[in-house]
């Protein structure tokens, strides 16, 4: 196994008042599988993703507990050195706006130079990593600022950053969310391409279901610190077995389910101060009964018992 | 039935010399939902504010039934006002973090009406309550407030003049998928029950093909395509505008 995440919990505050918002997450990422983490604001799936590589700033939170087991180590136990030599060489990140992701007063080339650091043909590996992004136009431009360049231009630069040093897996944070549609669609296109040249395995986290979708080929769902439910991509799409699943798959707007949100998901997400005993969902769920307010599952109690709908249909 | 006419609608701004506006023609029919797309930086928000006479375009007419609004003096405009609302993208911005719900439906009562405290009051409560909140809201501040509840704020306050044509300027862009659920379809509610007339503005081609009867579609300034949403969906005769579709096409 490549990247296994075992019962990983997290804290956000201090001393009394620590909170905890991953409340027990497991996922296992393949050697060039592509896992989407799919959830809303505040679910904690950015939290997951810091994790990875202990990047949560102390003074926020910390890891609870739990291990982050990569290549049959655990980055939770690795001391300062063995995890530098991690950040950035085998895990990289691309955030989501491009354009606070860059510093304005540094120019886009020694930005990745600072990546390159170290390597002998610095230029030549720049150009090579510029060329792979679809970025030859501006190789040997040393002296251009990230706000000469679009958005999409600026994010591809990040993804140039992120796969100098030839990494092993990539954290994608909503890359494409700050995007326009076609934008989006190319920066997709060149994820996938890049995945495939370089055996990338990739955490891909987003908001966007039907992103998340076309990219990857596991999907995890969050909601309120856990995993509601994963599976294959397809399954989860055609046949959800948890009800926020599907009811975050009918909350999708689109021109086949014209005039129709019936069966969109009432009242909000709850807050991690203030969570009650039982499913997580349960004040939501449209399919709760009793027994879902006592204890909290892994998944769905009524799982198989229950028929959601989907948006892909079967064939 | 025609309630606005747009005429060949130029803006261009100062600074940078491309046309924002570009000969801009169309209009809105009485009780429909038009949509208007395109990327950022398109022209969409120009547009919408040119029509509400927020921004003076160098050429053209908005027609608001039989009337020029940017020719008509501003106590005129004023009045007019009342039926003319908009809805802004981000309701993190768009409310005042310092006045409490109840006061920001004030504000726009004292501008437009004379009510009485308890009457001013009882409108208040009715009109939360048509939005999803309610009475407990009134003086609470915007940051006691999730998205989806600043959003519904938005909402109500553009509902407090009782308008005939609200502008929704991406209104559900920012809020989570099940939020932005709750809210297009509070939105498609209202539209029946009070036969309002939208133009809506987004990025998200799922969300106009969902909710609008009409789509137009806008790029560098222009409109590259007007029509029907469900022909426009189906069968689009611009290149942009397949493009668009292709994006967001689904499936592997």
């Amino acid at each position: 196994m490549f990247l296994r995440i075992k019962n990983l919990r997290v804290g956000y505050g201090s001393g009394g008042r620590e909170v905890e918002v991953v409340r027990g997450v497991d996922l296992e990422i393949k050697k060039g599988e592509c896992l989407g983490l799919v959830g809303e604001s505040g679910c904690g799936k950015t939290t997951v993703g810091l994790s990875i590589t202990r990047l949560i700033p102390a003074h926020k939170g910390r890891i609870l507990s739990g291990e982050i087991i990569f290549e049959d180590r655990d980055i939770l136990k690795m001391d300062d050195g063995a995890l530098r030599r991690l950040r950035g060489d085998r895990i990289s990140y691309v955030f989501q706006e491009p354009f606070s992701s860059l510093n304005p007063v540094f120019t886009i080339y020694s930005q990745i130079a600072e990546c390159a650091k170290g390597a002998k043909n610095t230029d030549d590996k720049i150009a090579e990593a510029l060329k792979s992004v679809g970025l030859e136009k501006i190789i040997g431009k040393k002296n251009l600022y990230p706000h000469e360049l679009s958005g999409g231009m600026q994010q591809r630069a990040m993804i140039a950053m992120a796969i100098i040093s030839r990494p092993d897996l990539l954290v994608l944070d909503e890359p494409t969310t700050a995007l326009d549609v076609t934008i989006q669609a190319q920066i997709l296109e060149l994820i996938m391409d890049l995945k495939e040249k370089l055996g990338l395995s990739i955490l891909f986290i987003s908001h966007d279901l039907r992103t998340v979708f076309k990219i990857s080929d596991r999907i995890a769902v969050m909601y309120a610190g856990v995993i509601a439910e994963e599976g294959q991509s397809r399954d989860i799409m055609s046949r959800p077995r948890h009800p926020y699943t599907s009811g975050l798959l009918a909350s999708i707007p689109s021109f086949e389910h014209r005039k129709q949100f019936f069966n969109a998901i009432e009242g909000k997400a709850p807050l991690f101060t203030d969570l009650s005993p039982g499913c997580k969902f349960y004040p939501r769920c449209g399919y709760r009964i009793d027994a879902c307010a006592k204890e909290e599952p892994a998944g769905c109690i009524r799982q198989g018992e229950l028929k959601l709908d989907g948006i892909i249909k079967n064939k | 039935m025609e309630l606005l006419r747009i005429n060949n609608l130029r803006k261009t701004f100062p600074k940078n010399r491309v046309a924002a506006i570009d000969g801009v023609d169309f209009s809105v029919l009485k009780g429909e939902i038009l949509g208007l797309v395109g990327e950022s930086g398109c022209g969409k928000t120009t547009l919408s504010k040119v029509m509400l006479r927020l921004i003076a375009p160098d050429a053209g007419s908005v027609f608001y039934k039989d009337k020029d609004i940017l020719k008509i003096p501003a106590g005129e405009m004023l009045e007019l006002r009342k039926h003319m609302q908009i809805i802004f993208q981000d309701p993190y911005s768009s409310l005042d973090p310092r006045m409490k719900i109840g006061d920001i439906i004030d504000e726009v009562y004292s501008i437009h009406y004379s009510y009485s405290k308890e009457e001013a009051s009882r409108k208040k409560i009715g009109l939360l309550e048509s939005v999803g909140l309610g009475e407990s809201y009134l003086n609470r501040l915007p940051s006691q407030l999730s998205g989806g509840e600043r959003q519904r704020v938005g909402i109500a306050r553009a509902l407090a003049t009782e308008p005939e044509f609200i502008i929704c300027d991406e209104p559900v862009s920012s809020l989570d998928i099940s939020i932005q659920a709750q809210i297009l379809n509070l939105l498609l509610n209202l539209q029946k029950e009070k036969n309002l007339t939208y133009l809506f503005i987004s990025h998200d081609l799922g969300v106009i093909g969902s909710l609008c009867d009409r789509v137009a579609v806008m790029k560098d300034g222009r409109l590259v395509e007007l029509g029907a949403c469900e022909e426009v969906f189906r069968d689009p005769k611009n290149e942009y505008t397949k493009a668009l579709l292709k994006s967001i096409g689904g499936g592997k």
